[in-house]
């Protein structure tokens, strides 16, 4: 028996989906895997989309989706290598891994691993949410579930969660319930609303979901951070007025509804369509909100920052970021006490970068900015995870794979 | 024989089967090029826009209304998604219409190439002139606006 016979026996025998596809991932500075140019197999480096989160242990796991199933993996390097991926998901679904949709992993203070995913199941295309965890490191996971059980099911997407500094795992998406009804009353605008729900238990089971907020845009991602009290903080675009489809802002209430909603800022950009572009949203050492967001039009067009020291009743002007001729956009935010760490990509029409500014004065001064690095292909949002004090950028490209690279927060306090 | 080819042609591509063309690197420039100074119409949409798909059994009625106008779809989605792409055009009762898919993952510079400043909202159609000139709109396109504009198209 030859040895590749070997292999794909081995494969096909292989215990429960975990696949013999590990081996080095992409070292810190080059890509030396670079994917095939129809990538088919269920390895990181053929991902479409990849997200990193750290167990307390300084273990780094990715979430990603490959081949329409969502996949989990480890380093304990930093991303010098990677284990064998475990396939999380069952079978080959429709996984929304468009960039501002992707499979997510929570590493619980429990020590249990959380992911959380969409597929679109229909006709339609609408969303179902769907949960996994793992109790025992990630070698088995339960069958997925709904996140959101309902008489009715109609559609949920661009689900974010976090485990709070309490403990409290908090759920958050874009949520069509009422759908239904404002068809029925002839309201063919109507969009979505902002639904949340929690765990108390680590993630093994969720509350009701609550419809906090109706009138939401249906096709961007959501900020999530939280503040000094645990409590999340959320970016998100929304409907003000007839259909300005600007951004706000809210703290959550212990039981998920909204404490005030504040507009980040009035950018009067009136469209019927999916930008496809949501907000970072992070809270700094001090209770700072600090957001960024992509306007395609209206007062103020391209990517902007701003943040606020009034818990969201007042956020400063709004600051350009990056070049506007090169499409700046999905901007990601760290914040790791008064140290701050700001990221977006630009494209040129060839070359996607990722570019960075720091402060380490709580957002009032800002570096210029820097790139991190550039792909010649198609390329997921860049990700910015964080362990012990240290920021890191996770991103996902075609031509070079999976890259995980530090990025220093410069000095002072 | 050529009824008989005809027949055999119907068979294989039952009532409303969409065909997808390739939506490539120069595919834009090429459409531009093929319209040859007649009003073209381009509209970009995706499975995982809902207000793409509200509006997207319009455009039947609006070719229909309209013979004179050429109009073309794309769809944005990525490649595996072709077979939902092909039954959602035949739910919408587009199929018929002439229907290109991007067939390349690196869809921000196909997208690039339609509009330098376009970074992926939809639906997105794009507008161009007997003479060429081209105006992209975002959002949903309401049929008197877009009778309007074929107006200021003088008769060739």
């Amino acid at each position: 028996m030859k040895l590749h016979h070997l292999l794909a026996a081995a494969l096909l025998l292989a215990p429960p989906l975990a696949l013999a596809l590990g081996g080095p991932a992409s070292a810190q500075h080059a890509g030396h895997r670079p994917a095939a140019p129809e990538c088919a197999s269920l390895a990181l480096a053929c991902a479409t989309a990849t997200t990193p989160a750290f167990d307390r242990a300084g273990r780094l796991w990715l979430a990603y989706s490959a081949g329409g199933r969502v996949m989990l993996t480890r380093s304990d390097n930093l991303g010098r290598s990677t284990i064998p991926p475990v396939q999380v998901s069952r079978e080959a679904a429709a996984v929304d891994d468009n960039g501002e949709a992707r499979p997510k992993v929570i590493a619980t203070r429990a020590g249990h691993l959380l992911l959380a995913w969409t597929v679109r199941r229909d006709r339609a295309y609408n969303g179902t949410q769907l949960l996994a965890h793992s109790t025992d490191d990630g070698r088995t996971f339960s069958a997925p579930q709904r996140m959101v059980v309902e008489e009715t099911p109609t559609s949920q997407r661009f689900e974010n969660f976090a485990e709070a500094p309490d403990g409290r795992i908090w759920a958050v998406w874009l949520d069509k319930r009422r759908a239904p009804t404002e068809r029925a009353a002839g309201n063919r605008g109507y969009t979505a609303g902002l639904a949340v729900a929690y765990s108390d238990n680590g993630g093994l089971t969720f509350t009701q979901s609550r419809l906090s907020q109706d009138n939401s845009c249906e096709c961007c991602r959501i900020g999530l951070g939280f503040d000094a009290e645990a409590r999340p903080v959320l970016a998100w675009r929304q409907l003000f007025g007839r259909n300005f489809r600007d951004h706000a802002a809210a703290r959550l209430r212990r039981d998920g509804s909204l404490e005030a909603l504040h507009r980040i800022a009035e950018d009067n950009w009136a469209i019927d369509a999916c930008p496809h572009h949501g907000p970072a949203m992070a809270v700094d050492g001090a209770g700072r909100w600090h957001s960024a967001w992509y306007s395609g039009g209206g007062d103020r067009q391209g990517l902007f920052y701003a943040n606020s020291s009034n818990a969201g009743q007042r956020f400063s002007a709004p600051r350009r970021l990056g070049n506007p001729a090169q499409q700046p956009g999905h901007p990601q935010l760290l914040a790791l006490g008064e140290k701050l760490l700001l990221i977006w990509q630009e494209f040129d029409g060839e070359k996607t970068r990722v570019l960075a500014e720091t402060s380490t004065d709580g957002g009032a001064h800002w570096t210029a900015p820097r790139e991190l690095a550039a792909t010649t292909d198609a390329a997921d949002q860049p990700q910015l995870t964080s362990h012990a004090g240290a920021a890191y950028l996770s991103w996902q490209t075609r031509a070079e794979g999976w890259r995980f690279m530090p990025v220093p927060l410069g000095s002072g306090s | 024989m050529k009824r008989l080819l005809l027949a055999l042609l119907l068979l294989a591509a039952p009532a409303g089967a969409a065909e997808l063309e390739p939506f490539n690197r120069g595919s834009f420039a090429a459409l531009k090029a093929e319209a040859a100074g007649a009003p073209l119409v381009v509209h970009f949409w995706a499975l995982s826009c809902a207000p793409c798909l509200a509006e997207l059994p319009g455009w039947a009625r609006l070719a229909r209304a309209n013979p004179g106008m050429r109009l073309v779809l794309v769809n944005t989605d990525p490649p595996e998604a072709e077979p939902q792409v092909k039954r959602m055009l035949e739910r919408m009762g587009v199929a018929r219409l002439r229907n290109l898919m991007f067939a390349d993952r690196f869809a921000a510079r196909l997208r690039f190439e339609v509009d330098p400043q376009w970074q992926g909202e939809l639906p997105r159609t794009d507008l161009v002139a007997r003479n060429g000139t081209t105006r992209g709109v975002l959002g949903m396109f309401h049929r008197p606006e877009l009778e309007a504009w074929l107006r200021t198209q003088p008769a060739s």
